[in-house]
């Protein structure tokens, strides 16, 4: 074959190389250059130099209650970032989440206070997840607010609202052992948060990879109108992402809750730019269309291992904020350099 | 070549291309101080090239520019400006939200001593030349509060504060009332006594007549003729501007017609379409003509679903279709190839299958999962059946070319096997091999038994693949031809709303 034709080869191979990396792959360009284009494994190769590196520094790092640990306190940001991973595939952000959470805890808390019945305060704070969702949701699609705005706006209602609802931190009054062990109990080794995240991540990888919804979902985000005209309906499918996300945060929030065991009004603060960062460090693009679960799983626990990492190595708990931002900045560099590098291969 | 006095602007030998376009092939132009000379052509002639180049938007690749004689080069637009030559554009480059006086002045605020905007000179100088060319408004006017046609003057009051020598109205009464286009005409005529020249892009065949004095044609980027209005008629200029043998390059096999698919009647939209009907028979290609701003894209997003539509309606083998609703139109088998390919058709992140299954994932998935075996072998078939060049299914359709990204949108719509395609200019921007192909899958597209709408402004595409014409001018249906009735000066005269031709029957 001539050169010409070649070349949409290449970006095949580039393609397929990012679900099973080989050396064929690997036929120009630096081996830097080539390895700057497998987003997912540059991830994972960063994951096991901070967890290096903070176990050079402190032999705690590595035992079994320190990992499961880390997996526990992840598990939260994870559930919320599957729904936000597919809300930014779709084009959409929500900023409310955070609240969410402190809301919806309180409210779980004092409902199972008032009636003794688990199932009745965890409907609760999925109802309220549900309905908050629903709002953001028909905020965007049918008042054209956007998603930015409008969940920022969500997110002070939210904060207020939690507030009024209650002052003070709604206190665990029912000593019911299945609520507590919702966010703090085991089947077998494995905490019941992890499993519940498992289960959850498995169930959308599924949905987003193999079926309808989520092929209209990247369609959506990639370019709407062309989705638009090809029949989707996009304004129903952007409401049900965003029913779904904030459903996710509820989730979040039930854990957290059963975690602490106690409803406090100011949780949950900055969790969504938590959540945010971590899925766009996982490659999801701001702009939509673009983005794998896989991504949002190893970019949150990177986050997560370097917050466990300051606080066994006892620094001062602060550097959490300030090298998650840090780390940001580099996560977007590091993109653009890729995608710069990906087109120049391309168009050789 | 003897510098002539009279001659402000001297384009001589100007060539410009684009990937696969010959954008502008050695064009000459000459426009003469206090001369309105008129720039004429189809869509895709060159004439907004050669303006963008003019006014530094575009780098020309060769030729020269001779400005007052000398040999200039205009790289940027502020060199284009610093010459003299100021171009009105179709869309306004006014700034909202600022005053009519800070937009006059904007590239050149006058100022005081201590280097703060003199507001009281500028205001004064804005005044006077507002006054000049008779427009009644105050210069501390917002911008966004002022009609089209007042902006519009604004924008020569712009070019009048730079002392432009050149001004370059690019389709200028686009936008304009009859009453707003004789203030204009009487302004042109006042920069004319000042010896400004103008250049005058239009479409508009009776302007020309009315205003300019010398008038150009330009087709398919290159110089057809140059000549002075006195010395010309509408008639030649028509065939100047279309002048070639088309009928034979477009041979349609399928001639037969069924029933009625498609039915349109008084279909009106709040900013364009007025009382549009019209009727598409199985087997039928119907071609919709119209220049820019004639209202062939929004008839093809109202029919879709996309726009709102004020009144009418629209019904599909009989059957009323829900207007507004784009998921509704395509159950009912309507399809629409949108003409920003790019921008509304693809998704470019997607592979080729992806795109070609989109509208069509319920057939080719069960219980909600897709069958992925399944949809590369039906996308395998349109792949190999139009011979889109990709070296895989899994190819992402942004490292396509233009031609075969075409022909996936066109797959797209064939593998969810419709009744109506709706084609928005479905050969723009693609080369000529590729729309030779994108032809003969119209054809095709027909003799299946589709009623197919062609929404184009290329003439010979429009002859040569129609059964039936209808010719849009300002939202309105001003023509209608059958195949054989077609001709090319009946067709220009009802799309420049010189003439209407409208059959007893349909």
């Amino acid at each position: 074959m001539h050169s010409a034709s070649s070349i949409p080869e290449e970006a095949e191979c580039i393609k397929w190389s990012l679900a099973v990396p080989s050396t064929d792959s690997i036929s120009k360009g630096s081996f830097l250059t080539k390895l700057v284009l497998f987003n997912e494994i540059i991830l994972v190769a960063v994951l096991v130099v901070i967890s290096a590196a903070i176990s050079i520094g402190t032999s705690q790092f590595y035992s079994t209650t320190n990992i499961l640990n880390i997996l526990r306190d992840s598990s939260m940001a994870i559930i919320a970032g599957i729904g936000m991973t597919m809300l930014l595939i779709t084009g959409e952000v929500d900023l409310s989440i955070g609240s969410l959470v402190a809301f919806v805890g309180v409210v779980t808390m004092d409902i199972i206070n008032k009636t003794n019945s688990v199932f009745l305060g965890v409907l609760a704070g999925l109802s309220l997840g549900a309905l908050t969702g629903l709002i953001n949701g028909l905020v965007r699609t049918k008042l054209k607010v956007n998603s930015l705005i409008g969940t920022i706006a969500m997110m002070m209602i939210l904060r207020g609202s939690v507030y009024l609802y209650k002052l003070e931190a709604a206190q665990n009054y029912h000593q019911l052992s299945s609520f507590y062990s919702i966010g703090n109990g085991y089947l077998g080794f494995m905490p019941i948060p992890v499993i519940i995240m498992v289960i959850l991540y498995v169930v959308f990888l599924i949905i987003l990879y193999r079926t309808v919804l989520g092929r209209r979902l990247y369609a959506t985000g990639g370019n709407e109108i062309a989705a638009k005209i090809s029949g989707i309906k996009v304004d129903n499918l952007k409401i049900l992402t965003f029913v779904a996300n904030s459903v996710f945060a509820a989730i979040s929030g039930i854990i957290l809750v059963s975690r602490m065991n106690s409803g406090q009004p100011n949780a949950g603060v900055g969790f969504e730019l938590m959540v945010i960062s971590g899925v766009i460090l996982g490659g999801t693009s701001l702009g939509g269309g673009e983005g794998t679960l896989v991504g949002t799983l190893v970019g949150l626990l990177i986050l997560r291992v370097i917050n466990n990492g300051i606080i066994i190595l006892r620094w001062n708990q602060d550097l959490q904020i300030v090298i998650s931002g840090l780390i940001i900045i580099l996560a977007v560099f590091i993109d653009n350099k890729r995608k710069v590098a990906r087109s120049k291969i391309i168009t050789k | 070549m003897a510098p002539d006095h009279d001659t402000v602007l001297d384009v001589q030998r100007i060539s410009k291309e684009f990937p696969g376009v010959k954008a502008l092939d050695a064009v000459d132009l000459k426009l003469n101080k206090g001369e309105v000379h008129a720039l004429i052509g189809e869509n895709g002639a060159g004439k907004s090239t050669l303006i963008k180049i003019l006014a530094g938007v575009y780098y020309k690749d060769d030729g020269e520019i001779l400005f007052d004689g000398d040999p200039v080069d205009i790289a940027t637009p502020a060199d284009s400006l610093k010459l003299g030559i100021k171009v009105v554009f179709q869309e306004l480059s006014l700034i909202p939200h600022m005053t009519v006086g800070e937009n006059v002045f904007l590239e050149s605020f006058p100022l005081k001593k201590n280097k703060s905007i003199d507001w009281d000179a500028l205001y004064a100088e804005t005044k006077d030349i507002l006054d000049s060319i008779g427009l009644d408004i105050s210069p501390k006017t917002k911008i966004y509060k002022l009609t089209v046609s007042q902006q519009q003057m604004v924008e020569i009051a712009r070019a009048l504060s730079h002392e432009a020598k050149v001004i370059i109205m690019d389709e200028p009464t686009s936008a304009l009332t009859p009453n707003e286009v004789e203030h204009l005409f009487k302004v042109i005529r006042q920069l004319k006594e000042r010896g400004i020249g103008i250049l005058y892009v239009t479409h508009k065949l009776e302007e020309v007549m009315a205003i300019c004095d010398a008038v150009t044609v330009f087709r398919d980027g290159k110089l057809i003729s140059s000549r002075n209005v006195s010395e010309t008629s509408t008639d030649e200029l028509v065939t100047d501007m279309v002048g070639r043998s088309i009928k034979t390059l477009f041979p349609r096999t399928h001639t037969g017609r069924g029933d009625v698919i498609l039915n349109v009647r008084s279909l009106s939209t709040e900013k364009k379409l007025k009382e549009v009907s019209f009727q598409v028979r199985s087997g039928e290609v119907v071609g919709i003509f119209g220049l820019m701003g004639a209202g062939r894209t929004e008839l093809a997003k109202a029919l879709f679903g996309l726009d709102a539509v004020q009144a009418g309606n629209i019904s599909i083998e009989g059957r009323e279709l829900k207007l507004g609703s784009t998921s509704q139109s395509t159950k009912m088998g309507l399809g629409y190839l949108t003409e920003d390919r790019k921008g509304e058709g693809l998704v470019l992140q997607m592979s080729v299958a992806q795109n070609i299954t989109l509208p069509s994932l319920e057939d080719i998935s069960s219980a909600g999962f897709i069958k992925r075996k399944e949809e590369s072998i039906r996308s395998q078939e349109f792949v190999d059946v139009f011979r889109i060049k990709t070296p895989s299914l899994r190819q992402k359709v942004m490292y396509l070319s233009g031609g075969n990204q075409q022909k996936v949108l066109i797959a797209r719509w064939l593998m969810k096997k419709l009744k109506v395609i709706i084609l928005d200019e479905p050969t723009r921007g693609i080369d000529v091999g590729a729309k030779a192909e994108i032809h003969r899958l119209i054809d095709e597209l027909a003799s299946q038994g589709l009623a197919v709408v062609v929404m184009t402004s290329e003439m010979p595409e429009l002859l040569g693949v129609s059964d039936h014409i209808i010719v849009m001018c300002e939202g309105r249906i001003t023509g209608e031809f059958d195949r054989e009735s077609a001709a090319m000066e009946k067709i220009l005269e009802a799309a420049i709303g010189q003439k209407e031709y409208r059959h007893a029957e349909q």
